[in-house]
């Protein structure tokens, strides 16, 4: 029994050094690496951004205004809704900064009251939009379909959580109709000015 | 006794299989980019609009380009007048990556050096030839292709030059 206490202490002496002998080769490639200097590129990630693209569908990133334009016959007034042209493609999209924090943000249109013809007018209210999935599109978010709310002013289209992966994007394809339920004057009306706005909610 | 042998075993088979890795793996060199040794790039979005339709990788990519840049690798003395091979080591662990994927290094040079790509955990050709001096240098340009999904932070790419004899 002391025999093998004692054995066993050499044992456990020579396995240090063993041990010490491997910690002494890890030191010496270490150290080896360590010699030979590198070059270094460092990259330091782009900032956040929020992109708002609002255009035809068949071209959403033409410069300017969409003109959406609706045109009814006079068989047609008052039977009911009737869709402007062209389709409108919107896209939002949120890109959080790598390692910076998530955020909101949020699609936002500024309407007017009324859409004008000298001194006629018609509410905006009138006007609605149906959105649809874009073809070929590979996010899930679709901006809903909505109304524009009575008596103008800025409304909530939509809003959008970047959260987790660094993009995230709604959108759609919006499909703009007048209601057509109401007898107006004949005329010309508009064009009137509808702004779309995406902003960063911290 | 029995563990004894067993520890010494596999104390041996550790330095052994360390002189494995440098012999196959080269050794290591200096690299210097001149005239300063450290490039900071900033990096951009590939896609400045972002769109639906794209593929979300590349939506999500973030690019660092540098100029043409002079590298110059130290030979060292033993392998002077000696047919060479250099290597290009990536590690597998990248500062500001997460994990070893997302990550492409691409590099265009003059001609003395190879142009090629890499990723993390590669180890590519980047100079074959005669070692005729202490020095050898060419001009580089790097291109980094990172997916910001793996990008946890600013990102530090450190490769290790290896040489060894023909």
């Amino acid at each position: 029994m002391t025999r093998e206490s004692v054995g066993l202490k050499r044992g456990e002496h020579r396995a240090l050094g063993c041990d010490a002998a491997v910690f002494v080769a890890v030191c010496a490639v270490i150290t080896y690496s360590a010699g030979a200097q590198a070059a270094s590129l460092g990259l330091n990630p782009p900032p956040g951004n929020l992109i708002l693209v609002v255009g035809p569908e068949a071209t959403p990133s033409a410069a300017g205004p969409v003109s959406v334009t609706f045109t009814l016959t006079a068989p047609q007034i008052g039977t009911g809704q009737i869709d402007g042209s062209p389709v409108v493609q919107i896209e939002m999209v949120g890109r959080r900064p790598p390692s910076g924090p998530n955020f909101t943000a949020e699609l936002r249109a500024n309407a007017p009251a009324f859409v004008t013809s000298g001194g006629n007018q018609i509410p905006i209210s009138d006007f609605s939009w149906t959105s649809v999935a874009l073809a070929g599109a590979s996010y899930p978010q679709v901006i809903p379909s909505g109304v524009f709310a009575a008596g103008g002013g800025i409304q909530l289209i939509d809003t959008l959580s970047v959260v987790g992966g660094p993009t995230r994007t709604t959108g759609g394809a919006l499909t703009f109709h007048y209601a057509n339920s109401a007898i107006y004057p004949a005329g010309s009306y508009g064009p009137t000015a509808i702004t779309y706005t995406a902003v960063w909610v911290p | 006794m029995t563990r004894i042998r067993r520890v010494c075993c596999v104390a041996m088979t550790l330095v052994a299989g360390l002189t494995a890795t440098l012999a196959h793996g080269g050794q290591a060199i200096e690299a210097r980019f001149f005239p300063s040794p450290d490039l900071q790039l900033e990096g951009r979005w590939a896609a400045p609009k972002p769109s639906l339709r794209n593929d979300p990788a590349f939506n999500n990519l973030v690019i660092g380009e540098t100029p043409m840049t002079e590298l110059r690798l130290i030979v060292p003395q033993a392998f002077v007048g000696k047919r060479v091979r250099v290597h290009m080591v990536v590690p597998s662990a990248t500062q500001g990556l997460a994990g070893n994927r997302g990550l492409e290094v691409q590099w265009t040079t003059q001609g003395i050096f190879r142009s090629g790509t890499a990723r993390p955990g590669e180890r590519v050709l980047f100079y074959e030839g005669t070692a005729t001096g202490g020095l050898l240098r060419d001009f580089v340009a790097y291109t980094l292709r990172v997916d910001a999904t793996y990008m946890n932070g600013p990102l530090r790419f450190d490769p290790v030059y290896e040489i060894e004899e023909r």
